[in-house]
């Protein structure tokens, strides 16, 4: 049975403001330029919005377009998996048309880094189409050595310079410091509505998580973090989420469809490792240390992705991951092409193994869904895996 | 769908330089074996990993990319991807990068080519996709060898037509801020593989070596540059892919040098000669993407029934324009950077590719074009529409093959023909005619 649709949320007056935005991207976007600032979009996990914040710009992450992908299919190669193609015609369509001022890529995904150059060319090629400026932010994220960190103190500072140019004026330290300051409040708002996602008490569903945390994404960081606050004091009394709680990774949902599918089946999201939930709030920019830096040390150090992680690493963050939030079981859901997680998965099986811990991995998954049925087969047969391993 | 082979897959042989390049080859690869054996250094690279450091510093290595090739050749690829599925891994994806890892996990590995892989001691990685790391990442544990990755860095400088630039004006072409980045990242290198192999860099040597490396590229230019301008042409893509191959991945060396200056030399003798590779040569063809290394043969099946050849691909292609630096001995490191800092960009980033692709098309008299992408590297993405479009727009008609070109069991011989097939009689006759 779906866990979703809860009366319990229903009668959330921050769910539901938290819902409206989740639901209603554009028009949040829009109630946001209201107060005309300028937009600078991100594409990727690791665009420092603090400092589109500190500029008095208004960062807006960019989500997926979830409905035929012309663009995508006319343009991209079949190697872009089903999420790429949907952030690129998001970009192409008409969805957010005349709302992007500024478009910046981050080297989250090798794919993004394509996507980024494809833009450039497309600026070039098709000037008619009015793309935005386009900027890409270059961290090192693979390694965590003095040598990535060095590098990303000085891409952030050519970043700075960048939103500098465009916002026509020099960002003070006291900008910086205020937009940390406000970021990490957000953060930690976010870590601890997730709290009440862990363990075998878990109050919240996996796609309610979602909704609540890519929500607030499209509110001002100040009121969403009220919201947030108000969410976790509502949600402490929640009836118990059923459903066995699962860590999820793979390629990121930035709908709640396949998450709804898991709870028909039996299963909990309760944390997974991607931008649309957990790892948005995994780590905070230092605020003892000068901006700049606390800023570049917040993207360097946040937890491993599969897509700019060694596998080794994986290997030992993931299940520790999942033990620290109390997951039975771990699923993986690929996209199509989107499958390098296919190389970190014997190890980390391995490890989860010993943990008594097992894995689902499913792969070649499209969008829209081709096969829901199986799907919902295998995770339900999932379920009664882990539930079977319990006892 | 796979199928059973029942067509050739070795090509006819007309040049010398190729018997002497795959003779020596052989023979290197077991020259390089005894050299491990006793004890010295092994370093496994990347294609796009700068190995003339390597050669520079006498430390023995082999090139991922060429030993997939010998792999694919030897017609081994379907044994080894198995090898990934027994192991929890899966046998139909990153086939041109896993090869060499999959060896690893060969329970008999002297049953591979030559009596298989040796295991490196060193791997030099260059940042690739998400996947290309981790497979990099398995096979130094595999091997239990150390590795260094070089840093990628994004290129933000975007110059029209960069083979204007590339020889004599890299710093403009590349941009300073990213031949900064990677000359500082070749600097760590060479640091780690004289620490790793007590062997030292000799800058005289390095010099030495990149003048080597321009005048055997050098070679290949004017190979390349007679074969564009000859009708019909003196070799195809058969003659010269292996040719070049097999030296280049021995860049920067007498020998080389030599390899290449001798397919030169060859090829103007045929021209002298007005010897032609296809006597009824009516269409040009060009390749783009990596060789159909274990079917060679199917660049040469529609020679006889329409007089159709296959030129170009970008191996004899990227030799004669990516690699020539001139004036290396100011800054020999800073050159080598630059060169490594773009080789990539050439085939992967619009619109150096699509700009080159259309160049090479023009300045080969070329009639159509065929396209290879291979649907199960999570690395392809080279805006392959704009590379179409922008040849289409041109002039040349593409036909494009979805295919792996290291996994012989994938190949469908059958639809691969009737797709080139429909290229010439549906859009290269008419037009021709």
């Amino acid at each position: 049975m779906s866990l979703s649709g809860r009366n319990c949320t229903a009668n959330s007056s921050a769910y539901s403001e938290l819902k409206w935005a989740f639901d209603n991207k554009r028009k949040a976007v829009s109630k946001l330029m209201e107060s005309g600032r300028k937009t600078v979009w991100m594409m990727g996990d690791d665009v420092p919005e603090e400092v589109i914040m500190a500029a008095g710009m208004l960062p807006v992450r960019l989500c997926g377009y979830y409905g035929p992908r012309p663009n995508a299919d006319k343009y991209l190669e079949i190697s872009f998996g089903a999420q790429w193609r949907g952030l690129f015609e998001a970009i192409m369509n008409d969805e957010y048309a005349g709302m992007m001022d500024y478009l910046v890529l981050s080297n989250s995904s090798d794919i993004i880094q394509k996507l980024y150059y494809y833009l450039l060319e497309l600026k070039r090629m098709e000037p008619e189409r009015r793309l935005p400026e386009i900027a890409y932010v270059d961290y090192a994220l693979l390694t965590k050595d003095y040598r990535s960190q060095e590098r990303n103190w000085s891409v952030t500072k050519d970043f700075i310079a960048k939103v500098e140019g465009w916002c026509g004026r020099k960002i003070t330290n006291e900008e910086l410091t205020k937009a940390i300051k406000v970021c990490n409040e957000y953060k930690k708002a976010l870590r601890a509505f997730s709290a009440l996602r862990y363990g075998k008490d878990s109050r919240v569903t996996g796609s309610e998580a979602l909704t609540a945390i890519a929500g607030s994404f499209y509110l001002e960081k100040e009121r969403a973090t009220e919201l947030l606050k108000q969410l976790t004091k509502e949600a402490e009394s929640w009836p118990k989420a059923e459903g066995v709680g699962v860590f999820y990774t793979g390629s990121m949902q930035e709908t709640t469809e396949v998450y709804e599918l898991m709870e028909a089946a039996g299963l909990n999201v309760i944390s997974e490792d991607k931008l649309f939930g957990d790892r948005y709030a995994d780590c905070d920019a230092d605020p003892e240390l000068p901006p700049a830096r606390a800023i570049a040390s917040r993207y360097h150090l946040r937890f491993p992705s599969s897509e700019r992680a060694l596998i080794k690493e994986r290997a030992i963050c993931v299940p520790e991951r999942i033990k620290e939030v109390g997951a039975e079981g771990m699923v993986i859901f690929m996209n199509h092409n989107d499958e390098s997680y296919i190389w970190d998965f014997p190890k980390q099986r391995d490890a989860l193994k010993k943990m008594g811990v097992p894995a689902l991995m499913i792969e070649g998954q499209y969008y829209p869904l081709k096969d829901k049925e199986e799907l919902s087969r295998r995770f339900a047969t999932f379920a009664r895996t882990v539930k079977g391993a319990q006892k | 769908m796979a199928e059973e082979k029942k067509y050739e897959t070795r090509s006819v042989k007309r040049l010398n330089t190729p018997k002497l390049t795959g003779a020596y080859q052989k023979k290197w690869f077991m020259g390089l074996r005894e050299r491990i054996e006793a004890g010295e250094p092994f370093g496994f690279v990347g294609a796009n990993t700068p190995m003339e450091l390597l050669q520079a510093m006498d430390i023995p290595f082999v090139v991922n990319q060429w030993w997939t090739a010998i792999c694919a050749a030897k017609q081994m690829g379907p044994r080894f991807y198995d090898l990934l599925e027994q192991a929890g891994y899966r046998n139909d994806i990153c086939s041109y990068c896993a090869a060499a890892y999959a060896c690893s996990l060969d329970p008999k590995p002297e049953e591979g080519p030559w009596g298989g892989l040796p295991s490196p001691t060193l791997l030099i990685c260059a940042e690739s996709c998400s996947s290309g790391v981790k497979i990099e990442e398995l096979m130094t544990e595999a091997f239990g060898a150390e590795a260094f990755r070089i840093q990628h860095y994004h290129q933000d400088v975007i110059k029209d037509n960069w083979w204007e630039l590339s020889c004599d004006n890299w710093e403009e072409l590349v941009g300073k801020k990213r031949i900064d980045f990677y000359e500082n990242e070749l600097r760590l290198l060479i640091s780690f593989l004289e620490q790793k192999t007590g062997r030292r860099l000799d800058l005289n040597r390095l010099i030495e070596t990149l003048n080597n490396v321009n005048e055997q590229e050098g070679y290949y230019r004017k190979t390349r540059d007679l074969i564009a301008k000859t009708v019909p042409a003196p070799v195809t893509v058969t003659d010269t892919v292996n040719a070049v191959m097999q030296a280049q991945w021995h860049r920067g060396t007498k020998w080389g040098v030599e390899m290449a200056k001798s397919l030169y030399e060859e090829v103007k003798e045929l021209v002298d000669k007005g010897v032609a590779a296809v006597p009824n040569e009516k269409i040009r063809l060009l390749w783009i993407g990596r060789g159909l290394w274990f079917n060679l043969a199917f660049y040469q099946h529609f020679e006889e029934k329409y007089g159709a050849a296959f030129v170009w691909t970008m191996y004899l292609g990227i030799a004669a324009d990516g690699y020539i630096r001139n004036n290396v001995e100011e800054n020999p490191i800073r050159s080598l950077a630059s060169r490594f800092s773009f080789l990539e960009d050439i085939l992967h980033v619009p619109p150096f590719n699509s700009q080159w692709f259309v160049k090479e098309a023009k300045n080969n008299q070329i009639d159509g074009v065929v396209f290879l992408v291979p649907e199960n590297c999570m690395n392809n993405g080279d805006f392959s529409y704009n590379i179409i479009k922008s040849l289409e727009d041109a002039g040349f008609p593409v036909c494009v093959l979805r295919a792996d070109p290291a996994d012989a069991k994938k190949w469908s011989q059958e639809n691969m023909v009737a797709a080139v097939e429909e290229l010439i009689e549906n859009r290269i006759i008419p037009k021709k005619s």
